[in-house]
C-alpha cells in the first residue's frame, strides 16, 4: 500500500493508527528475521504514540502513518548507532529535523533501519549489526548505505522510509531493491540531527514505492508541498555515455527499454553529452575523503579497531589527501556544475541508468573487487551528488530476476520536475508495483 | 609513498594504523592521488575559487 493510500484510509477511519502500527510490527516480526532491515524497534513508544494520535485534534498529511528511518537520523530517546559499535549507546536527546517534520505531519516512527557503517559504503554488511538482505534474493546485498530502508520498503514492512545520500546511498538500495527513492537537491532538506558523512554533499530523502509518495514525503521534509504532476511537455535528455561502457548488458537493455517507454508516454527525449561526467566520481571522492576523515579524526585516534576494515581503510585514506587537492576538487566542482548546466540547458531533466549492475551476491566481493565495484557505482551516482542535483531512482525492469533502476536527474532545485517525469513514467509502466516473493 | 612514510604521516595526526591497513591505503592512493593531480587540467587560470553550490 502506498503512503497516500494508507493516509487516506486512516483519514477515512477505515483503519486506526493503532491498527496500522500493530499491523506494521506484525509484518516486521514475520519477515525481519531473514532481512535484518532494522537495527532497533520503537515498539512501546510507537504503540503509545498511535494511541495518542487517535486523540489528536491536529491531523497532518501523514497522520497515523507508520514509517521507519535510517539509523543515522536522531529520534529523541532512541539510540542512533549509524551502524557502528562506536555509537552503540548514543541516545539521541532530540529529533533530527527530518524526523521532527515527519512527526509533526502525524507519522509514527516504528524503528531505526540498518545502514552501512557510518553510511560509508554501498552494501550494508557491517559486522556490528549484521548484513541486511535483499528481499528479491536473500543471498544478495540490498545496497547501501541506506540498505535497511530499501529492504524494508521493498518487502512491504513499511510503506516508506527515510534514507540519506552522500554519493548514492539512497539510489543504490532503491535500484537494487526495486523501490523509488529521491536524493533531494543538496540543501533542500535539513541534515541537522543526522550523523554526517560529508558535510558538503550529505542529503536526507525519502524511499517509497512510487515517485508520487516520494513527492508527498519531500513536501513534508522540505516544509512546502511538492507537486509531481508535470505542466506541459517534458523534454528529457538521455545521458548516452552512462548506457555504455562498464555496464551489465541486461541492465543497459532494461534502461533503454525504459527510455522507449518515456517516448511512448509522450515525453520528448534527446541524447545529451555531459562534459566531465567521467571525472565526477574522482572529484566527489576528493571532497568526501577529507571531509569524512575530518569528522572521524578523534575516533580514528581512539577507536580505530572498532571500525569495520573497509570503512577504516576509506577513513585512513582521507588522512593523505592534501589540502591543495581538496581545494582543486572544490574548484573543479564549479567547472563541472557549469558545464552540466550548459549541456543540459533546456531539458526538464536527464535520465540514465541508476547503476551499472544488479545487486551482487553476499560475499562475492573480495576487498579488491569491492573497491572496483564501488568505483563502478560511483561513476553512475557521483556526478549528480557532486553538483547537488536532485535524482529520483525508480524501478525500470529486471535483469537476471533482479530489479534495475532508472534515474531522473533534475536541475538544481528542480526536484518537482524530476519527480513529475518519474511519476509520468510510472503511469505507463508497472515496474514499481512488482513485489518480491 | 612507503609504509614508513604513511605511518609517520598518520602518527603526526595521532593515528596508529597497522601495516595491513596501510598496505590497502597505499594501493588506493597510488591510483587516486595522481588522478586528483590531473584534475588541475580542468582549471583554467581564470577559473573561480572554491564556492558553494548555487
Amino acid at each position: 500500500m502506498t503512503v497516500a493510500e494508507l493516509a487516506r484510509r486512516l483519514r477515512e477511519g477505515a483503519l486506526s493508527p493503532l491498527e496500522a502500527v500493530e499491523e506494521t510490527f506484525a509484518r516486521i516480526r514475520a519477515r525481519d528475521g531473514e532481512l535484518n532491515a532494522f537495527i532497533s524497534l520503537r515498539r512501546e513508544e510507537a504503540l503509545r504514540e498511535a494511541v495518542a494520535a487517535e486523540r489528536a485534534r491536529e491531523r497532518g498529511p501523514l497522520w497515523g502513518v507508520p514509517l521507519a528511518v535510517k539509523d543515522v537520523l536522531d529520534v529523541e530517546g532512541s539510540v542512533t548507532t549509524a551502524g557502528s559499535r562506536i555509537l552503540a549507546e548514543n541516545v539521541a536527546a532530540a529529533d533530527s529535523d527530518a524526523v521532527a517534520r515527519l512527526r509533526r505531519a502525524g507519522a509514527i516512527v516504528v524503528g531505526k533501519l540498518n545502514t552501512h557503517e557510518f553510511a560509508y559504503g554501498p552494501t550494508t554488511t557491517s559486522t556490528h549489526y549484521g548484513r541486511a538482505c535483499n528481499p528479491w534474493a536473500l543471498d544478495r546485498v540490498c545496497g547501501g548505505s541506506s540498505g535497511g530502508s530499501g529492504a524494508a520498503v521493498a518487502a512491504g514492512l513499511v510503506p516508506a522510509a527515510l534514507g540519506t545520500d552522500t554519493a548514492g546511498s539512497i539510489r543504490i538500495p532503491s535500484a537494487y531493491c526495486g523501490v523509488s527513492g529521491l536524493r533531494p537537491s543538496t540543501g533542500l532538506v535539513s541534515t541537522r540531527g543526522m550523523v554526517p558523512l560529508s558535510w558538503s554533499v550529505d542529503t536526507v530523502g525519502p524511499m517509497a514505492t512510487s515517485a508520487r509518495d516520494c513527492a508527498l514525503l519531500l513536501g513534508v521534509l522540505a516544509g512546502r508541498p511538492v507537486e509531481a504532476s508535470p505542466v506541459g511537455e517534458l523534454r528529457v535528455g538521455v545521458v548516452e555515455a552512462l548506457f555504455e561502457g562498464e555496464i551489465e548488458p541486461g541492465v543497459a537493455a532494461a534502461a533503454r527499454t525504459a527510455v522507449e517507454a518515456l517516448r511512448d508516454a509522450g515525453i520528448r527525449t534527446e541524447p545529451v553529452a555531459l562534459p566531465h561526467v567521467e571525472r565526477a566520481a574522482l572529484i566527489q571522492q576528493a571532497l568526501q575523503f577529507p571531509e569524512a576523515t575530518s569528522l572521524h579524526l578523534e575516533w580514528l585516534r581512539t577507536r580505530l579497531a572498532d571500525y569495520d576494515a573497509d570503512v577504516r581503510g576509506r577513513l585512513l585514506a582521507g588522512l593523505y589527501v592534501p589540502a591543495t587537492a581538496y581545494v582543486t576538487a572544490l574548484r573543479a566542482r564549479g567547472v563541472v556544475a557549469a558545464a552540466f548546466r550548459d549541456a543540459a540547458d533546456g531539458f526538464d531533466c536527464l535520465v540514465a541508468p541508476t547503476l551499472p549492475s544488479v545487486a551482487p551476491v553476499h560475499g562475492e566481493l573480495d576487498p579488491l573487487a569491492e573497491n572496483l565495484f564501488r568505483q563502478g557505482l560511483l561513476r553512475y551516482t557521483a556526478p549528480w551528488s557532486l553538483v547537488g542535483r536532485p535524482v529520483v531512482s525508480v524501478p525500470c525492469g529486471f535483469a537476471g530476476g533482479m530489479p534495475v533502476g532508472l534515474s531522473f536527474v533534475g536541475r538544481r532545485h528542480g526536484d518537482a520536475d524530476a519527480l513529475a517525469a518519474a511519476a509520468r513514467f510510472q503511469r505507463v509502466t508497472d515496474w514499481h508495483e512488482r513485489r518480491p516473493p | 609513498m612507503t609504509l614508513d612514510e604513511l605511518r609517520a604521516q598518520a602518527r603526526r595526526q595521532g593515528v596508529e594504523p597497522d601495516d595491513a591497513d596501510l598496505e590497502g591505503v597505499r594501493d588506493f592512493l597510488s591510483v587516486f592521488l595522481p588522478a586528483v593531480e590531473q584534475l588541475a587540467e580542468l582549471l583554467a587560470p581564470e577559473s573561480p575559487g572554491p564556492a558553494a553550490l548555487e
